[in-house]
């Protein structure tokens, strides 16, 4: 496990949770998104990320679907039945319209393809915060 | 419960086997204990006959346990190779797994981040520089098409959307994708297939609706292919129908017919069964028939 915790910001910025498996997409999401996001932690196993949403409580939990052992769907699904209504992006790379609509069933409220960080995830994650969603754009 | 039949026979076999080096062991073990005493005796000049009998012992023995080793393995055959078979084409199917996990969860993501640093590298270009944040921006674009392509054969090599959606959503998507890509009508119907279906059954059907869809639209000249998932019992049913050039089932095999003995292969090894109806100008179906329950 891979665990990076920073230091709070007492501003309103989102408190933000990362789980990704790769180490060039985690860093890449950090390095973005702590320009506006307090980001409380960064994690690369999706075990260890069950038990940082109770200890961290983040306000956005940043969450890759394909991940070995547990995947994003079954990460929200034991979040979900432990009773937490964390808001959800999803982030992937797969650009495909049958995996968003799997993922808004699993609960998710932000879908961003993993090509399009750099564009989509503060606002994904901002959105998220207000209870809106966002997708990236298909195609 | 035709592996655990092969076990046995080969256990009975090995059973025999042992009983007859048993038995040799004792019969030189006897000999030699009588040209000892021979020895002890003085009898040392008739020693040489105890080793005659031991040598024909032995070779009778040993011309015994070919012969048991020899029409044991014609008895049996049948069964290691299926065994083998079976091993192959499981083998082949985690080489796919690994293949295709490697091409989207790393190499797809490299490329990914690649994309994304031509980005940024386009964004933190000094005002002024036009053409060189066109031609970033193109090459950003061939990655993005690259990392598409990179999707594309992974899903193509092992679907993460059988393991995310379940067979029916997994199915409907080949056939919605199949109907896109190739031009031809790809229409699914699903009736009362359960949500759960065994991981081994799921990838067995799955893989039979992607040979059979392919080989549909590839070969069969048509417009429209039906593909139908039902539930019959404790089976789950798949039968993939068109209206094309047909073939002749029991035509000698070619390199397009081992699409056909694929299919038998991956149905045979979750205990179901693979009937093609086809003839030349008749159309094609195709119907695989699985036990939901597989027998250990």
């Amino acid at each position: 496990m891979r665990k990076r915790t920073m230091p709070m910001t007492e501003t309103d910025q989102p408190r933000v949770l990362i789980v990704d498996d790769n180490a060039a997409i985690l860093k890449r999401a950090v390095s973005l998104l702590s320009r506006a996001c307090a980001i409380v932690g960064a994690v690369s196993d999706p075990r260890a990320a069950l038990e940082a949403v109770n200890t961290l409580r983040p306000d956005v939990v940043v969450l890759d679907i394909s991940m070995p052992e547990l995947n994003g769907f079954e990460v929200v699904g034991q979040l979900r039945r432990s009773g937490s209504t964390v808001p959800i992006v999803f982030l992937t790379v797969d650009d495909d319209e049958d995996l968003l609509r799997a993922a808004q069933a699993a609960g998710g409220i932000g879908y961003v393809v993993k090509s399009r960080i750099p564009s989509d995830l503060l606002t994904a994650v901002t959105e998220a915060r207000a209870g809106r969603a966002y997708v990236s754009r298909m195609g | 419960m035709a592996s655990t039949g092969g076990r046995l026979a080969m256990a009975s076999k090995d059973r025999l086997s042992v009983a007859v080096v048993v038995t040799m062991l004792l019969q030189i073990g006897c000999v030699w204990e009588v040209a000892r005493r021979q020895m002890e005796l003085g009898e040392a000049r008739h020693a040489y006959l105890p080793i005659i009998v031991v040598s024909t012992f032995v070779l009778t023995d040993v011309a015994f346990a070919g012969a048991l080793i020899v029409t044991g393995k014609r008895r049996d055959g049948a069964e290691p190779m299926e065994e083998f078979r079976d091993r192959l084409m499981r083998t082949h199917e985690a080489h796919r797994t690994r293949i295709a996990r490697q091409l989207h969860d790393d190499i797809g993501q490299r490329v990914a981040v690649l994309t994304m640093e031509l980005d940024g590298l386009s964004d933190a270009l000094p005002p002024g520089t036009t053409d060189l944040r066109t031609r970033i921006q193109a090459l950003s674009a061939r990655t993005l098409g690259l990392a598409k392509d990179i999707q594309a054969l992974s899903h193509a090599m092992h679907s993460s959307k059988l393991d995310y959606l379940g067979l029916v959503s997994a199915s409907a998507a080949l056939c919605r994708e199949a109907s896109d890509e190739q031009h031809v009508e790809v229409d699914f119907r699903s009736d009362d297939v359960p949500e759960r279906v065994p991981q081994d059954v799921a990838l067995a059907i799955f893989r039979v609706l992607q040979e059979a869809v392919d080989n549909a639209v590839t070969h069969a000249d048509v417009a429209h292919v039906s593909v139908a998932l039902r539930s019959r019992g404790d089976d789950i049913e798949l039968e993939v129908v068109d209206r094309g050039l047909g073939f002749d089932p029991k035509a000698p095999a070619g390199d397009d017919g081992l699409g056909l003995i694929t299919m038998r292969e991956r149905v045979r090894l979750v205990r179901g069964e693979l009937v093609v109806d086809s003839r030349p100008g008749g159309g094609t179906t195709i119907r695989a028939r699985v036990p939901i329950r597989t027998p250990m």
